[in-house]
């Protein structure tokens, strides 16, 4: 029997420039891949950096080859580095911890692949390999820092799908002779990266238009989202389900407890609305979720005038799920006894800690399902969720929410009763003021529904009280809420959503106050919800029977829990963050400008509306005037200098260093004896400006006009023309 | 607009992309799935651009044989604006054939030159070219048909240098200063018409010119002393599904233009018959120049509702009077078998000195069991019975070697 040894089908690569740019192109997202905490081990990390290069040089050496005895090498080391990830693999316990070992494995095989590209077929594998470890890398990303290694593999991947779209040399006729002729006027500097500039720039407005009218829809098949540790934890020592926020300063001459740059005193068990200061705009964690939400931390029910505190504050321990890897959160302290009748929408949140948190569990309202690194977990009647850890910087941990979603036609439709067992969430301090009642009672006056009721407390609180941080403490013995509703009507979040919940309970609504963070500001790049310590807030929880507690935010709003079709798209987030930048960026007169730019604009848009026949009969005009204004400058242009003209005033522009100036009265005829006079001139010269000019003069006064061939030897005479008065 | 695989390829990748992106909520995916629908759109949209406003040209030989590789310059021309890039031309010229362009800035001229087979006789016409270009991503193509400017090229038949025939009688140096024009006799050949002398014979009044001039006319003749060789050819069809260079009439035409050149440069006249159509008429060209008889090869084709080759070669002896050597050149079609013609070539035989045949061979493979080899050991045999010298011209041999060896014997079976 006789092995025969077939070369691979298809014929060697040979282009240099491809086997770089891929090459390139490969080591840079194996880079984004390394560059992730915790993607791959350290020395798999600086082996495939090193081997990749490697590689691909020496499939280049070796691309004519029939390269059997490194296959068969190539295939040991391919199983060896499989039986590694098997080895690896059997020890993880969520599909999240396998992607260490399936980044290895898939370095690996990138790496060994890279040995044996020889033909351009196998290099575009290396690309779409290339491909899925940038995804890789991006789907680990927490920054925008990601796109340092994007951009540049974007680039090389733009060079690529370049390169290789250049025909191989198998695929054309193989040419006798390529000659270019340059153009008689002189290119701009420019001109050679002129088109890949355009194509850039194309293809970068194509990519922002494709990315901001791309929906994020929700769906997340993910059975197990991540969670892991950070370390060693901060333990809670005594942990009985009680909050412990170390990051809180210690409390002032008068007892009360402010904000500090990294603690926020709603995180306790009290929430004073004497507490005054400034949070940081540190960021304090990132969230991926579909969409934003309030995350909630804690509930408070008894308000004493000054303090918000909780009535009944033991906690029960949370059962592990079956499969043990979470904790569910029970079905009536999750929903609310209401059981959300309304409907909810179900919304995975994953937690990325930045700064060090209170072991308080931040998540968007009802959380049904913890995935969290520790056991121990409690929560509290309220569905607060406190663990025997302090939430330390790097610690990941997800959760499973039903947020609700119902719709207010349902919700105006509730019974307007309070259940039994709600009563706690109608208390007053003993010495509220009537006034405030009164003010309740007057903004709601015709309306029944407690929906009506509710929507018309929190509009009135938009448009006549302001957000602000700059307020003093109040004086001592008023109330916090009488004195914000009728003294000041400026205050922290914590005043206004204080008065929204004593002026529902004043009408016999169910309230409490919720803390906790606001959604935060979606990066449209990274798509994580990036939550700053001074995003710490407290908004309005209400009950409405049968359909369980409503979140309603009276300072700035709760995000939909149901997102409409509009909202399913980045658009809003891109527009928001490039406000947000040139806010930052441009100076305050010029913004002033652009306001008032923006209101004239608006204003002219407003009157065009009303005055559309009269702007639709302007545009009209006005585009058959540009049109034919466009032609006119065509037609003016459509007579170009003949070629033979051409080249006579490249002859005249070459000579013109040498002295040898053409004076408008002389005759091309003229010139050229002024030329052949000069005895200095080159005989090379003179001959080939004889040619121009006779071509010239043929092409101008004869009546058989000169060849194509006559004319680009002319065009060739006057360049000759240029190069030997240039040499000289 | 055609979209390649390339494009396929990044929509199922920004596709799944985004897929998974909309699982797990990364935004980057997102952002890598709408790069990949970015390259899509940029490689839809830029490779119109780049086929727009190319003015081309080409340049080529007016003349060439068939089989030769003449320089073909193809001169491709930017517009005023914009930078033409990817450009591939599809050139059907001679030969099919892509030419690389590449890019082509405003204004500029770019000559590509590559050499081409002269694949086919005849007259190849300036045919437009199909301009294409997928840059600069590869993910879709553009195609515009461009008119081209230029000359037609005429493709003769190949022509193999032979030197003396051996089958025609040399001509004295004298004789053939003499046949440089043809001289008035009593041959076959019609020259013209001119008025009665006395002496010539009533059989050669033109009564139609008589009637019309009022003046007895007669037909003027040429003397037959220069029809030494007339060629006889079979056009009857031609098969240009077997893929090969050179189609059976494309051998049967080089080997006649190379006979009848060979024969021309020893001084003989050599006229050329080639098969009629079904009225019976047999299309005969003489006293033609060397460009003439070349031109009349290259544009020969196969004839329509042709007649039997046996039958044109049975009825080619009273057209060929006065001619000392007739070569007949066909191919080995089915029906030029000996059934067929050797009965007409002994018809030849008996009415002109020599008959000289020569077989174009075709590989047909074995048929009922007989090989080609057999087949035209079988019509050799016959042939020579019937009174001709056979060469057979097998493919891929010169026709000089075929016309060397020594006529071939008939094998017996």
């Amino acid at each position: 029997m006789k092995l025969e040894i077939r070369a691979s089908a298809g014929r060697p690569e040979d282009s240099i420039a491809i086997r770089v740019v891929v090459a390139v192109a490969v080591t840079i997202a194996i880079g984004a891949v390394v560059a992730q905490p915790d993607a791959v081990p350290a020395p798999v990390a600086v082996a495939s950096l090193l081997l990749a290069p490697l590689g691909y040089w020496f499939s280049y050496r070796r691309r004519h080859a029939s390269n059997l005895l490194l296959k068969v090498a190539l295939s040991v080391a391919l199983l060896a580095a499989l039986g590694q990830f098997l080895g690896d693999v059997r020890s993880v316990t969520s599909v999240d911890q396998a992607r260490i070992p399936l980044a290895s494995l898939f370095l690996w095989v990138q790496v060994l692949h890279a040995f044996d590209v020889p033909r351009r077929r196998d290099l575009a594998f290396s690309m779409v390999s290339s491909l899925i470890l940038i995804a890789e890398a991006g789907s680990l990303s927490l920054t925008t820092s990601f796109a340092l290694f994007l951009l540049p593999w974007a680039g090389f991947a733009g060079a690529w799908l370049s390169l290789s779209a250049k025909p191989r040399a198998d695929q054309v006729a193989a040419p006798v002779a390529i000659r270019r002729v340059a153009p008689d006027r002189r290119s701009p500097r420019t001109a050679p990266i002129r088109p890949a500039a355009a194509t850039a720039g194309l293809a970068l407005l194509a990519t922002s238009l494709v990315f901001v009218s791309m929906p994020r829809l929700p769906g997340s098949f993910v059975r197990t989202p991540p969670f892991s540790l950070a370390g060693n934890p901060s333990a809670v020592s005594g942990f009985d389900g009680t909050v412990s926020n170390p990051g809180l300063p210690a409390e002032a001459g008068d007892g009360v407890v402010d904000f500090s740059s990294g603690g926020y005193p709603g995180f306790s068990d009290v929430v004073d609305l004497q507490a005054r200061g400034r949070l940081s705009d540190d960021l304090a964690f990132r969230v991926r979720a579909q969409q934003a939400a309030l995350w909630r931390a804690q509930v408070f029910d008894r308000f004493d005038g000054a303090l918000w505190t909780v009535t009944h504050d033991e906690t029960t321990s949370l059962t592990p799920d079956g499969d043990g890897l979470s904790v569910v959160v029970p079905s009536d302290i999750a929903l609310g006894n209401g059981a959300l009748g309304g409907g909810s929408s179900r919304v995975v949140q994953t937690f990325y800690i930045e700064v060090p948190q209170p072991n308080v569990l931040f998540a968007a309202a009802s959380a049904r399902q913890v995935f969290f690194p520790s056991a121990g977990l409690r929560v509290d009647a309220a569905g607060s969720i406190r663990s025997p850890i302090l939430l330390d910087r790097g610690l990941v941990y997800s959760v499973v929410s039903e947020v609700p979603a119902t719709p207010a036609p349902l919700l105006r439709l509730a019974r307007a009763q309070v259940p039994r067992g709600l009563t706690p969430y109608l208390q007053l301090p003993d010495d509220l003021p009537s006034r405030v009642g009164d003010l309740a009672a007057e903004i709601t006056r015709g309306r029944a529904a407690w929906y009506d009721r509710v929507i018309a407390v929190q509009r009135w609180l938009r448009a006549n009280t302001r957000y602000d941080l700059g307020v003093p403490r109040d004086p001592e013995g008023v109330d916090a809420v009488d004195h914000f509703l009728f003294e000041t009507r400026r205050g922290y979040c914590e005043q206004i959503a204080s008065s929204m919940a004593v002026m529902l309970r004043t009408l016999g609504i169910p309230t409490r106050l919720v803390t906790g963070y606001g959604p935060g500001q979606r990066n449209p790049l990274t798509g994580y919800f990036e939550v700053k310590q001074s995003d710490a807030h407290a908004w309005v929880e209400v009950f409405y029977p049968g359909i369980g507690w409503v979140p309603y935010d009276p300072t700035f709003g709760v995000p939909e829990a149901a997102p409409s079709a509009a909202g399913r798209f980045m658009a809003g987030p891109v527009f928001a963050a490039i406000g947000r930048f040139m806010r930052d960026v441009v100076p305050a007169p010029l913004k002033a400008a652009a306001g008032e730019a923006g209101r004239v604009v608006g204003a002219t848009g407003a009157l065009a509306l009303r005055t559309w026949p009269v702007v639709m009969l302007v545009l009209m005009v006005a585009g058959v005037a540009l049109t034919l204004a466009r032609r006119s400058r065509r037609r003016s242009h459509a007579d170009p200098i003949a070629p033979g003209e051409a080249a006579f005033l490249a002859l005249v522009d070459a000579l013109g260093p040498t002295g040898h100036v053409r004076a408008p009265q002389s005759t091309p005829s003229e010139f050229l004896d002024e030329l052949a006079g000069d005895a200095g001139l080159d005989a090379d010269v003179v001959e080939a400006a004889d040619l121009v000019v006779r071509t010239f003069e043929r092409e101008r006064f004869a009546p058989v006009k000169p060849s194509e061939g006559e004319i680009d030897r002319a065009r060739d005479a006057s360049g000759r023309v240029r190069h030997l008065v240039g040499r000289r | 607009m055609r979209l390649r695989k390339r494009a396929i390829g990044l929509l199922i990748g920004a596709g799944v992309l985004f897929f998974l992106g909309t699982n797990v909520q990364a935004g980057w995916l997102f952002v890598l799935a709408a790069m990949l629908l970015g390259a899509v759109i940029t490689g839809f949209v830029l490779p119109a651009r780049s086929t727009r406003g190319i003015d081309v040209t080409r340049r080529a030989p007016d003349r060439v044989h068939q089989g030769e590789e003449p320089l073909v310059d193809v001169i491709v021309r930017g517009g005023r604006r914009g930078t033409r890039r990817g450009l591939i031309l599809h050139d059907r010229f001679l030969e099919a054939a892509n030419l690389w362009v590449g890019t082509v800035r405003p204004g500029e001229r770019v000559e590509v030159t590559t050499r081409r087979v002269a694949r086919r006789r005849g007259t190849h016409a300036p045919t437009s070219v199909s301009v294409r270009s997928a840059a600069p991503f590869g993910v879709a193509e553009r195609r515009r048909r461009v008119e081209v400017g230029g000359e037609s090229t005429l493709v003769l038949p190949a022509v193999e240098p032979l030197g003396p025939l051996p089958f025609v009688q040399p001509v004295s140096t004298s004789e053939i200063a003499m046949h440089t024009a043809p001289r008035r006799g009593q041959g076959p050949e019609y020259l013209g018409v001119r008025e009665y002398r006395p002496g010539d014979s009533m059989r050669h009044v033109h009564w139609a010119s008589t009637a019309r001039t009022g003046v007895m006319m007669v037909r003027e003749l040429e003397q037959e002393q220069t029809r030494k060789l007339a060629i006889v050819i079979d056009a009857s069809r031609d098969d240009e599904a077997a893929g090969e260079a050179f189609t059976p009439l494309d051998r049967v035409c080089s080997a006649a233009a190379s006979i009848a050149l060979a024969a021309l440069a020893q001084g003989h006249g050599a006229r050329l018959v080639t098969g009629s159509s079904d009225d019976g008429e047999l299309d005969v060209l003489a006293r033609a120049s060397d460009d003439e008889l070349l031109e009349h090869l290259a544009l020969l084709r196969p004839v329509a509702r042709a007649r039997p080759f046996a039958a044109v070669v049975a009825d080619v002896a009273p057209a060929l009077r006065g001619t000392e050597t007739v070569v007949l050149v066909f191919p080995t079609w089915p029906d030029n078998d000996a059934e067929h013609l050797a009965p007409a070539v002994q018809a030849v035989a008996e009415s002109i000195g020599t008959v000289v045949a020569i077989p174009v061979m075709l590989d047909r493979g074995a048929a009922r069991g007989v090989s080609s080899e057999e087949r035209l050991a079988g019509l050799v045999q016959r042939l020579r019975a019937a009174g001709a010298s056979v060469h057979a011209w097998r493919l891929g041999a010169s026709l000089s070697a075929a016309l060397g060896e020594a006529p071939l014997e008939a094998v017996s079976r």
